[in-house]
Protein backbone atom coordinates (compact mmCIF):
# COMPACT_ATOMS: atom_id res chain seq x y z
CA UNK A 1 0.00 0.00 0.00
CA UNK A 2 1.43 3.23 -1.16
CA UNK A 3 0.28 5.24 1.83
CA UNK A 4 2.54 3.21 4.06
CA UNK A 5 5.47 4.32 1.97
CA UNK A 6 4.48 7.94 2.52
CA UNK A 7 4.35 7.25 6.24
CA UNK A 8 7.80 5.64 6.10
CA UNK A 9 9.27 8.61 4.28
CA UNK A 10 7.67 10.96 6.77
CA UNK A 11 9.22 8.95 9.58
CA UNK A 12 12.71 9.34 8.10
CA UNK A 13 12.07 13.09 7.98
CA UNK A 14 11.16 13.09 11.66
CA UNK A 15 14.27 11.11 12.55
CA UNK A 16 16.52 13.41 10.55
CA UNK A 17 15.11 16.56 12.14
CA UNK A 18 15.31 15.05 15.60
CA UNK A 19 18.96 14.19 15.03
CA UNK A 20 19.52 17.76 13.91
CA UNK A 21 17.90 18.98 17.11
CA UNK A 22 20.16 16.72 19.15
CA UNK A 23 23.18 18.16 17.38
CA UNK A 24 21.96 21.70 18.08
CA UNK A 25 21.51 20.91 21.76
CA UNK A 26 24.97 19.37 21.89
CA UNK A 27 26.41 22.52 20.34
CA UNK A 28 24.53 24.82 22.68
CA UNK A 29 25.34 22.79 25.77
CA UNK A 30 29.02 22.83 24.87
CA UNK A 31 29.27 26.41 23.70
CA UNK A 32 31.81 27.12 26.44
CA UNK A 33 33.51 23.74 26.72
CA UNK A 34 37.26 24.18 26.56
CA UNK A 35 38.23 20.59 27.24
CA UNK A 36 37.31 17.49 25.26
CA UNK A 37 38.67 13.93 25.21
CA UNK A 38 40.39 14.74 21.89
CA UNK A 39 42.09 17.74 23.48
CA UNK A 40 41.31 21.36 22.74
CA UNK A 41 37.91 23.00 22.90
CA UNK A 42 34.65 21.53 21.61
CA UNK A 43 34.12 21.78 17.88
CA UNK A 44 30.71 22.65 16.51
CA UNK A 45 29.01 19.59 15.00
CA UNK A 46 26.73 19.58 12.01
CA UNK A 47 24.59 16.79 10.57
CA UNK A 48 24.79 15.92 6.87
CA UNK A 49 21.48 15.00 5.26
CA UNK A 50 21.25 12.79 2.23
CA UNK A 51 18.25 12.03 0.03
CA UNK A 52 17.95 8.29 -0.21
CA UNK A 53 16.17 6.49 -3.03
CA UNK A 54 13.76 3.82 -1.89
CA UNK A 55 14.59 0.63 -3.73
CA UNK A 56 11.06 -0.64 -4.15
CA UNK A 57 10.26 2.39 -6.16
CA UNK A 58 11.07 2.42 -9.86
CA UNK A 59 12.79 5.63 -10.77
CA UNK A 60 12.54 6.96 -14.28
CA UNK A 61 15.35 7.24 -16.81
CA UNK A 62 16.47 10.56 -15.35
CA UNK A 63 16.86 9.04 -11.92
CA UNK A 64 13.92 10.86 -10.43
CA UNK A 65 12.26 8.95 -7.67
CA UNK A 66 10.57 9.55 -4.40
CA UNK A 67 13.23 9.67 -1.72
CA UNK A 68 13.55 9.36 2.00
CA UNK A 69 16.13 11.27 4.01
CA UNK A 70 18.94 10.01 6.16
CA UNK A 71 21.63 11.56 8.31
CA UNK A 72 24.77 10.12 6.74
CA UNK A 73 27.17 11.52 9.31
CA UNK A 74 27.72 14.24 11.83
CA UNK A 75 30.82 16.22 10.96
CA UNK A 76 32.93 18.79 12.76
CA UNK A 77 32.75 22.37 11.66
CA UNK A 78 36.35 23.19 10.66
CA UNK A 79 36.03 26.94 11.21
CA UNK A 80 38.33 28.77 13.64
CA UNK A 81 37.77 28.75 17.36
CA UNK A 82 36.79 31.93 19.10
CA UNK A 83 39.71 33.38 21.00
CA UNK A 84 39.33 35.48 24.10
CA UNK A 85 41.90 37.13 26.29
CA UNK A 86 41.42 35.62 29.75
CA UNK A 87 44.83 35.32 31.44
CA UNK A 88 43.31 33.86 34.61
CA UNK A 89 41.74 30.90 32.82
CA UNK A 90 43.42 27.52 33.45
CA UNK A 91 43.29 26.71 29.73
CA UNK A 92 44.84 30.00 28.64
CA UNK A 93 48.03 29.83 26.57
CA UNK A 94 51.21 31.61 27.60
CA UNK A 95 49.94 34.91 26.17
CA UNK A 96 46.68 34.64 28.09
CA UNK A 97 44.39 33.65 25.21
CA UNK A 98 41.72 31.00 25.64
CA UNK A 99 40.22 29.14 22.70
CA UNK A 100 36.46 28.73 22.96
CA UNK A 101 34.27 26.52 20.74
CA UNK A 102 33.30 27.80 17.29
CA UNK A 103 29.65 27.78 18.35
CA UNK A 104 27.56 30.83 17.58
CA UNK A 105 24.44 30.69 19.79
CA UNK A 106 22.41 32.81 17.35
CA UNK A 107 23.17 30.46 14.52
CA UNK A 108 22.21 27.50 16.68
CA UNK A 109 18.94 29.18 17.60
CA UNK A 110 18.10 29.72 13.95
CA UNK A 111 18.96 26.10 13.27
CA UNK A 112 16.76 25.03 16.13
CA UNK A 113 13.80 27.00 14.81
CA UNK A 114 14.32 25.61 11.35
CA UNK A 115 14.50 22.04 12.69
CA UNK A 116 11.31 22.61 14.69
CA UNK A 117 9.43 23.88 11.66
CA UNK A 118 10.62 21.04 9.47
CA UNK A 119 9.71 18.54 12.15
CA UNK A 120 6.23 20.05 12.36
CA UNK A 121 5.85 19.81 8.60
CA UNK A 122 6.64 16.11 8.78
CA UNK A 123 4.28 15.57 11.70
CA UNK A 124 1.52 17.21 9.69
CA UNK A 125 2.27 14.87 6.84
CA UNK A 126 2.12 11.80 9.07
CA UNK A 127 -1.19 13.01 10.50
CA UNK A 128 -2.68 13.62 7.07
CA UNK A 129 -1.58 10.24 5.78
CA UNK A 130 -3.01 8.57 8.84
CA UNK A 131 -6.27 10.35 8.24
CA UNK A 132 -6.26 9.15 4.64
CA UNK A 133 -5.71 5.60 5.81
CA UNK A 134 -8.61 5.91 8.19
CA UNK A 135 -10.94 7.10 5.47
CA UNK A 136 -9.83 4.11 3.38
CA UNK A 137 -10.64 1.81 6.27
CA UNK A 138 -14.13 3.23 6.49
CA UNK A 139 -15.00 2.32 2.91
CA UNK A 140 -16.62 -0.91 4.00
CA UNK A 141 -17.76 0.30 7.38
CA UNK B 1 -5.97 -2.77 -14.90
CA UNK B 2 -7.76 -5.66 -16.60
CA UNK B 3 -9.62 -6.98 -13.59
CA UNK B 4 -12.81 -5.10 -14.18
CA UNK B 5 -14.62 -5.18 -10.89
CA UNK B 6 -18.14 -4.21 -9.97
CA UNK B 7 -18.47 -1.26 -12.23
CA UNK B 8 -16.74 1.75 -13.70
CA UNK B 9 -17.37 3.82 -10.58
CA UNK B 10 -15.44 1.47 -8.37
CA UNK B 11 -12.60 1.17 -10.87
CA UNK B 12 -12.31 4.90 -11.33
CA UNK B 13 -12.43 5.57 -7.62
CA UNK B 14 -9.88 2.90 -6.90
CA UNK B 15 -7.40 4.49 -9.27
CA UNK B 16 -8.26 7.88 -7.82
CA UNK B 17 -7.29 6.60 -4.39
CA UNK B 18 -4.03 5.24 -5.78
CA UNK B 19 -3.33 8.54 -7.45
CA UNK B 20 -3.85 10.59 -4.31
CA UNK B 21 -1.70 8.29 -2.24
CA UNK B 22 0.99 8.65 -4.89
CA UNK B 23 0.69 12.41 -4.46
CA UNK B 24 1.10 11.94 -0.73
CA UNK B 25 4.26 9.91 -1.44
CA UNK B 26 5.74 12.74 -3.43
CA UNK B 27 4.87 15.31 -0.75
CA UNK B 28 6.38 12.98 1.86
CA UNK B 29 9.59 12.82 -0.13
CA UNK B 30 9.74 16.60 -0.48
CA UNK B 31 8.97 17.29 3.17
CA UNK B 32 11.44 14.69 4.43
CA UNK B 33 14.12 16.31 2.30
CA UNK B 34 13.23 19.88 3.14
CA UNK B 35 16.74 20.43 4.54
CA UNK B 36 18.73 18.20 2.23
CA UNK B 37 21.17 20.28 0.17
CA UNK B 38 20.79 20.02 -3.61
CA UNK B 39 17.49 18.18 -3.32
CA UNK B 40 15.11 19.11 -6.13
CA UNK B 41 11.44 19.17 -5.21
CA UNK B 42 9.41 16.66 -7.19
CA UNK B 43 5.89 16.86 -8.48
CA UNK B 44 3.72 14.27 -10.14
CA UNK B 45 1.53 14.59 -13.19
CA UNK B 46 -1.27 12.29 -14.22
CA UNK B 47 -3.08 14.00 -17.06
CA UNK B 48 -1.05 12.38 -19.83
CA UNK B 49 -2.39 9.01 -18.77
CA UNK B 50 -5.91 10.25 -19.20
CA UNK B 51 -5.37 11.23 -22.77
CA UNK B 52 -2.88 8.66 -23.98
CA UNK B 53 -4.12 5.33 -22.72
CA UNK B 54 -6.94 3.79 -24.76
CA UNK B 55 -7.36 0.96 -22.25
CA UNK B 56 -9.14 3.25 -19.90
CA UNK B 57 -11.78 4.30 -22.35
CA UNK B 58 -15.21 3.38 -20.99
CA UNK B 59 -17.89 1.60 -22.98
CA UNK B 60 -20.20 3.82 -24.91
CA UNK B 61 -23.65 2.61 -25.76
CA UNK B 62 -24.07 5.36 -28.26
CA UNK B 63 -21.28 6.86 -30.38
CA UNK B 64 -22.76 10.29 -29.68
CA UNK B 65 -21.92 9.96 -26.00
CA UNK B 66 -19.01 11.90 -24.67
CA UNK B 67 -15.77 10.03 -24.33
CA UNK B 68 -12.72 10.74 -22.28
CA UNK B 69 -13.89 9.64 -18.90
CA UNK B 70 -10.96 7.50 -17.94
CA UNK B 71 -9.50 6.02 -14.82
CA UNK B 72 -5.87 6.98 -14.68
CA UNK B 73 -3.02 4.68 -13.85
CA UNK B 74 -1.85 5.26 -10.31
CA UNK B 75 1.75 6.10 -11.05
CA UNK B 76 1.84 9.24 -13.12
CA UNK B 77 5.02 10.96 -14.19
CA UNK B 78 7.49 12.55 -11.84
CA UNK B 79 9.05 15.83 -12.78
CA UNK B 80 11.01 18.51 -11.03
CA UNK B 81 8.66 21.07 -9.57
CA UNK B 82 9.01 24.65 -10.81
CA UNK B 83 11.26 26.59 -8.51
CA UNK B 84 9.26 28.88 -6.26
CA UNK B 85 11.96 29.81 -3.80
CA UNK B 86 15.68 30.23 -3.80
CA UNK B 87 18.01 29.05 -1.11
CA UNK B 88 21.75 28.99 -1.07
CA UNK B 89 21.89 25.22 -0.60
CA UNK B 90 20.26 24.32 -3.91
CA UNK B 91 17.16 22.88 -2.26
CA UNK B 92 13.93 23.79 -4.04
CA UNK B 93 11.30 22.50 -1.61
CA UNK B 94 8.55 25.00 -0.83
CA UNK B 95 6.93 23.91 2.43
CA UNK B 96 3.79 26.01 1.98
CA UNK B 97 3.22 24.61 -1.47
CA UNK B 98 3.74 21.07 -0.22
CA UNK B 99 1.30 21.60 2.62
CA UNK B 100 -1.31 22.84 0.17
CA UNK B 101 -0.74 19.86 -2.07
CA UNK B 102 -1.01 17.53 0.89
CA UNK B 103 -4.27 19.08 2.04
CA UNK B 104 -5.68 18.81 -1.48
CA UNK B 105 -4.61 15.19 -1.83
CA UNK B 106 -6.12 14.41 1.55
CA UNK B 107 -9.40 16.07 0.65
CA UNK B 108 -9.67 14.28 -2.67
CA UNK B 109 -8.73 10.99 -1.07
CA UNK B 110 -11.49 11.40 1.49
CA UNK B 111 -13.96 12.32 -1.19
CA UNK B 112 -13.16 9.26 -3.25
CA UNK B 113 -13.22 7.00 -0.22
CA UNK B 114 -16.57 8.39 0.82
CA UNK B 115 -18.11 7.88 -2.60
CA UNK B 116 -16.74 4.34 -2.66
CA UNK B 117 -18.26 3.74 0.73
CA UNK B 118 -21.63 4.96 -0.50
CA UNK B 119 -21.33 2.82 -3.60
CA UNK B 120 -20.79 -0.31 -1.55
CA UNK B 121 -23.50 0.66 0.90
CA UNK B 122 -25.83 0.88 -2.07
CA UNK B 123 -24.84 -2.65 -3.07
CA UNK B 124 -25.57 -3.91 0.42
CA UNK B 125 -28.86 -2.07 0.34
CA UNK B 126 -30.01 -3.75 -2.84
CA UNK B 127 -28.56 -7.13 -1.85
CA UNK B 128 -30.63 -7.13 1.30
CA UNK B 129 -33.88 -6.11 -0.34
CA UNK B 130 -33.65 -2.66 1.09
CA UNK B 131 -33.46 -3.82 4.66
CA UNK B 132 -29.81 -3.22 5.38
CA UNK B 133 -26.87 -1.05 4.39
CA UNK B 134 -27.07 2.55 3.19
Amino acid sequence: MSLERALGIGATGLTAQRTRMEVVSSNLANSHTTRTPDGGPYRRKQPIFEAQAIDLFPSDALGRSVRAVRVVQVVDDPSDFMVRHEPGHPDADERGFVEYPNVDPIREMVDMLSATRSYEANVTLVRSVREMMQSALQILA
Amino acid sequence: MNDQSLDMTVDALRTALGRESRRADVVASNLANVDTPEYRALAVRFDDFLSSNPNFEPHRTNPMHLSGFAAANGKGTLFEAPITRMRDDGNTVDVDLEMTKLAMAQGRYRTSAEILRKRFALLVYSATDGRGGA
